[in-house]
């Protein structure tokens, strides 16, 4: 994914753009992944 | 690398994300500190007010006291003592907000040059060290915190940009390394699987079966 993309995922900032994070292989796992991602630290 | 090349790096990117955050709250007409961002509750004004607060008490400010009454987006602690550097800075201009954050972060950089820290498990001084971060926490936080908030500054203006800088740099790299985190910790899937984290312009984290974490390659940061 594109970084502004990923910034607002893990910083728990909203959801990114429809398509800006492609998942490959496990689509069920990779959403799983995608849904839990934020963490700011 | 030693701590103290390691902490002078977070300070130079530190000093790099104030000097773009300011540059750009300083190009804002007075109509756009009122705007929304995505941080709930938040206007622009009060992430600036948040950061001065915060660079204010590193800075070696005052110790800050109010009562934030009722505000449905506080959530513990952490969130109630945030508060209070936006409420009593609700009254303030946008351009005091922006001189706070220039005065009292170029007297903490000009001191840091003076004085680096070169003990990165030393406590943090004040209120970070009270919560149990030490120096090398803090100042690896700070570039991150700073480039977050520009980002939320751009996203509610509608001005995108800074996603090539050091903060952005320093903050991608920072955030992906919860990947492992978030994969070990929240998902747990079977032992076996491989998870991949691809950012552009970031390091690839790789979890496998085991849950250990490499980095093995670099994406190139597209357009």
């Amino acid at each position: 994914m594109d970084r502004e993309s990923f910034i607002v995922l893990a910083g728990g900032r909203r959801e990114p753009a429809p398509g800006a994070v492609v998942i490959e292989g496990d689509g069920q796992l990779g959403a799983a992944i995608v849904a839990v991602m934020g963490s700011t630290p | 690398m030693s701590d103290a090349d390691r902490l002078a790096g977070y300070i130079e990117t530190w000093w790099q994300a104030i000097g773009d955050f300011t540059a750009l709250l300083d190009s804002l007409p007075d109509d756009a500190w009122a705007l929304p961002t995505d941080l709930p509750g938040w206007d622009v004004k009060a992430v600036a007010a948040h950061t001065a607060h915060l660079e204010s008490i590193l800075g070696g400010g005052p110790d800050e006291q109010a009562d934030i009454g009722e505000a449905p987006h506080v959530t513990g602690p952490m969130g109630q003592f945030t508060e209070i550097g936006v409420v009593t800075r609700r009254d303030r201009t946008p351009a005091s907000i922006i001189e706070e954050i220039r005065e009292r972060t170029t007297r903490r950089h000009d001191e840091l040059l003076a004085e680096p820290p070169t003990d990165g498990n030393a406590p943090a001084p004040g209120l970070f060290g009270l919560v149990g971060w030490n120096q090398q926490t803090l100042f690896r936080n700070r570039p991150l915190d700073v480039w977050m908030h520009e980002q939320d500054v751009r996203r509610a203006v509608g001005m995108p940009g800074g996603l090539d800088t050091a903060g952005a740099q320093h903050t991608a790299d920072y955030l992906s390394e919860a990947f492992g985190f978030v994969v070990g910790k929240k998902v747990k899937p079977p032992v076996g699987t491989t998870a991949v984290l691809a950012v552009d312009g970031t390091r690839v984290v790789a979890v496998d079966g085991q849950l250990r974490r490499r980095a093995d390659r670099w994406v190139g940061h597209g357009p």
